[in-house]
């Protein structure tokens, strides 16, 4: 196939950021307490999803609660008919200790993942804290591409790194000015090509701390770096990030074999906090 | 090969699909084998206007119709000559346009074919 060249515009959006901007942008989420799973919270309705997407970005907001747990798990659903039956195509991103918006830092994803049209979606989180609180989530969806061949789009995603039964991912501790130790997610099954990092401190005292969190895929001896962000933690309990280039292409694609091992380390600026934990998503298809 | 061009044609396209093969109301279903590149003047869109380009094809020749391609031109076009990839077209084809949003939007195609 001869192949025009250059970039694709998305002719069609849609967002539930709500018609003024706001502190609390979105739709509120109640999350599950005690570990349990939440109810699904419509995000976007079958009219709302007037065209085929190609991709949504989504930022999750004000989940934090000062001197408490708030591990939160994100699932992403899709009900192709009725919003009344949803099916989870993306599921546990760590998403927790979410801060405002007023915080220097945030908790923003991009998953270049199709929907058809007509097509319903809802999220739902399950939290750690025996006092449920809120969440705010907010998504804008893409679709009519001028360029579709230029634009990859997945139908399948997995989540690299075992959940606890306490809503937590994959422990790692960070080095102290230093890389710590890669810390094996786990494997991937089938090949995909785009990641997303979720990660969440688990501690009732989140410090004022910077750390740099860097995922790659290979052995034990050979690693090819996938991702690498800055966490910024606050006094306020929350996570969030800076130079979240896991919203570029240049650094969230890569192709990566199904089978292979996904690690994980972290290089703290001081003492890290203790409780850090992960799991990514990879899409594929 | 010989390089020809297939069909060519003008229209002021509104909210009906338009064939490009027939310049009738669409998608039809043309049969005749080879490799398709389509050439789009769209220099007539503005901002708000919203232009839908299918091309249509079935599998086996006994198959459904469906879209195997999709393109949607949003505003001025920067490119005003837009190009769709080369594909191999046999069972019964079509190339569509639709004003998705806009009152109408005058386009100048040609349909090339290496056969």
């Amino acid at each position: 196939m001869l192949m025009p060249s250059g970039g694709s515009y998305q002719g069609w959006t849609y967002d539930n950021w709500g018609a003024n901007p706001s502190a609390t942008p979105g739709t509120s989420v109640t999350p599950g307490a005690s570990n349990a799973e939440g109810s699904w919270t419509q995000v976007a309705s079958s009219a709302n999803i007037a065209a085929d997407v190609v991709g949504f970005h989504i930022q999750v907001l004000a989940g934090a609660t000062a001197t408490t747990i708030k591990d939160h798990l994100l699932d992403i659903g899709v009900d192709p008919a009725g919003g009344t039956s949803y099916t989870a195509v993306i599921s546990n991103l760590i998403c927790g200790e979410s801060p405002a918006l007023s915080s220097s830092s945030q908790r923003e994803w991009y998953f270049p993942f199709g929907i058809k049209a007509g097509s319903s979606v809802a999220v739902r989180i399950q939290g750690a804290a025996a006092t449920a609180g809120t969440v705010f989530v907010a998504v804008e969806f893409y679709g009519r591409p001028s360029r579709p061949e230029l634009l990859p789009v997945g139908t399948f995603s997995e989540t690299i790194g075992t959940i606890s039964a306490s809503s937590a991912g994959v422990a790692f501790t960070p080095g102290n000015a230093a890389d710590g130790s890669w810390v094996s997610l786990g494997t991937t099954s089938k090949e995909m090509w785009w990641w997303q990092l979720g990660y969440g401190i688990t501690n009732t005292v989140i410090t004022n701390e910077y750390c740099y969190i860097e995922v790659a895929f290979g052995d034990v001896t050979n690693k090819q770096r996938l991702l690498r962000q800055m966490h910024v933690g606050s006094t306020s309990e929350t996570v969030g990030c800076s130079m979240q280039t896991n919203l570029t292409s240049a650094r969230a694609y890569c192709e990566v074999p199904g089978g292979s091992t996904i690690y994980i380390r972290g290089r703290c600026n001081n003492a890290p906090d203790t409780g850090y934990h992960a799991a990514v998503i990879g899409i594929g298809g | 090969m010989a390089i020809t061009e297939a069909f060519a044609g003008t229209e002021a396209v509104g909210a009906t699909e338009w064939s490009c093969t027939t310049d009738t109301a669409g998608p039809d279903v043309e049969t005749s084998d080879g490799i398709f590149q389509v050439f789009l003047d769209v220099s007539d869109m503005i901002a708000g206007d919203q232009l839908q380009i299918r091309i249509y094809e079935k599998v086996q020749s006994t198959d459904t119709q469906r879209v195997v391609y999709e393109s949607f031109l949003t505003g001025a076009q920067a490119s005003p000559v837009w190009a769709a990839p080369s594909l191999v077209l046999m069972q019964g084809w079509d190339v569509t346009l639709k004003t998705l949003a806009g009152t109408s939007i005058t386009v100048t195609w040609s349909i090339r074919k290496v056969a």
